[in-house]
């Protein structure tokens, strides 16, 4: 497994088309994620039950745990702390896949 | 008029984000409880329309805890009794800045005056980052959205229940607990649209539902996070949890203080 490396806005990652496995209530779901959706879009038009209620990056119901790939935030993702960051979570919902396999669990 | 049930318990938060106090009473303010939520935080990397720096951003902000320098000056408008004595009940004048001064305990037990740079430098400390941190003043409480919030006994119950995990009362941060005789959860939900009155004299319109954020997932003795009650919140009741009041007519409200519907 590639070591989970959460994006920082300075770090202008690419994006890029991904294969996204979501771990949720002890099950995976596997989806393709287009470079330019967020992991939470792309899961919720693949029929994940994905956590969500803002859906803006202010309420933090999607944040979830990186395990595998990388992903590049959002400037808007304000509910997510330094300390959050610092623990490898993302917020699905201004999350952009940057590596073309990502692993994220909401089971943490 | 009908007996909904009691007020539990009357709670406020001098310090946006801060450690929350239980009261024994407590002045229901068109502006808000009074006292609460005080000062808050600036933060120069918040966005305009929510500038704050709170618990969202630096979880451990819970873990300070304010106190009122002077606890009687901080608890109700200073001619409060003699302006009630004027039919039908003048509104009162609040306190100046000076009774509502503060000294917070930080989670290391160190103590600071509410305007000390050195309490702000403790936080920054802990935060790291380049961003501004500032002190805001405001006899109008610094709440989200609207001035008072309520939430019940019977709500935090079902949640936990939902969860099968236990939730601490205390997460959600509402000014009133109230006990509702109806005994389900989200029972309260109903009274959107409604008015309430608490006690002798409080009057409150019951405005809408309260749209939950990360605040209600932290631990309030160790601000660390517990995920579960508010996906549980967003994906079975759509987002919302507890009320979000207005105050038509001020009072006094106290635990165990009858709520009865008005209209």
């Amino acid at each position: 497994l590639s070591e989970p490396v959460p994006s920082k806005p300075d770090q202008a990652p690419v994006q890029v088309d991904a294969s996204v496995t979501v771990k949720r209530n002890g099950q995976d779901y596997v989806f393709d994620c287009a470079a330019s959706d967020t992991l939470l879009d792309a899961a919720l038009d693949a029929g994940v039950p994905a956590p969500c209620s803002c859906c803006e990056g202010h309420c933090g119901t999607c944040l979830a745990k990186l395990v595998e790939g990388a992903v590049a935030l959002s400037d808007d993702a304000i509910a997510l702390s330094r300390r959050d960051r610092e623990r490898g979570f993302i917020l699905a919902c201004q999350a952009y896949p940057a590596a073309t396999a990502i692993i994220i669990d909401y089971d943490f | 008029m009908t007996t909904l049930g009691q007020i539990e318990s009357v709670w406020r938060y001098p310090v946006k984000s801060m450690r929350g106090q239980k009261l024994a009473q407590a002045y229901l303010a068109f502006s808000g409880l009074y006292g609460d939520r005080v000062y808050a935080l600036k933060s120069s990397a918040a966005p305009a329309g929510f500038p704050y720096h709170t618990g969202r951003e630096q979880e451990e902000m819970i873990l300070y805890t304010p106190e009122f320098t002077d606890t009687a000056a901080a608890a109700e408008p200073i001619n409060l009794e003699a302006a009630d004595g004027i039919p039908p009940g003048i509104t009162p004048l609040f306190a100046d800045r000076k009774s509502f001064a503060i000294s917070v305990k930080s989670p290391d037990g160190a103590v600071f005056d509410i305007d000390d740079p050195a309490l702000l430098a403790d936080l920054k400390q802990r935060l790291g980052g380049d961003e501004a941190i500032t002190l805001l003043y405001s006899e109008r409480a610094f709440t989200d959205c609207r001035p008072i919030s309520m939430f019940s006994l019977q709500t935090v119950s079902q949640l936990s229940t939902e969860i099968d995990a236990a939730i601490d009362a205390r997460q959600f941060r509402a000014n009133l607990y109230a006990d509702f005789a109806d005994g389900a959860g989200f029972a309260e939900n109903e009274l959107v649209g409604r008015q309430i009155r608490i006690g002798d004299k409080a009057i409150l319109a019951i405005l809408e539902m309260d749209p939950r954020c990360k605040m209600i997932t932290l631990d309030p003795d160790t601000a660390e996070q517990k995920p579960k009650v508010l996906r549980q919140i967003a994906e079975a009741h759509g987002g919302k949890a507890g009320l979000y009041a207005a105050v038509l007519v001020e009072g006094i409200v106290k635990p165990g203080d009858e709520i009865a519907l008005l209209s």
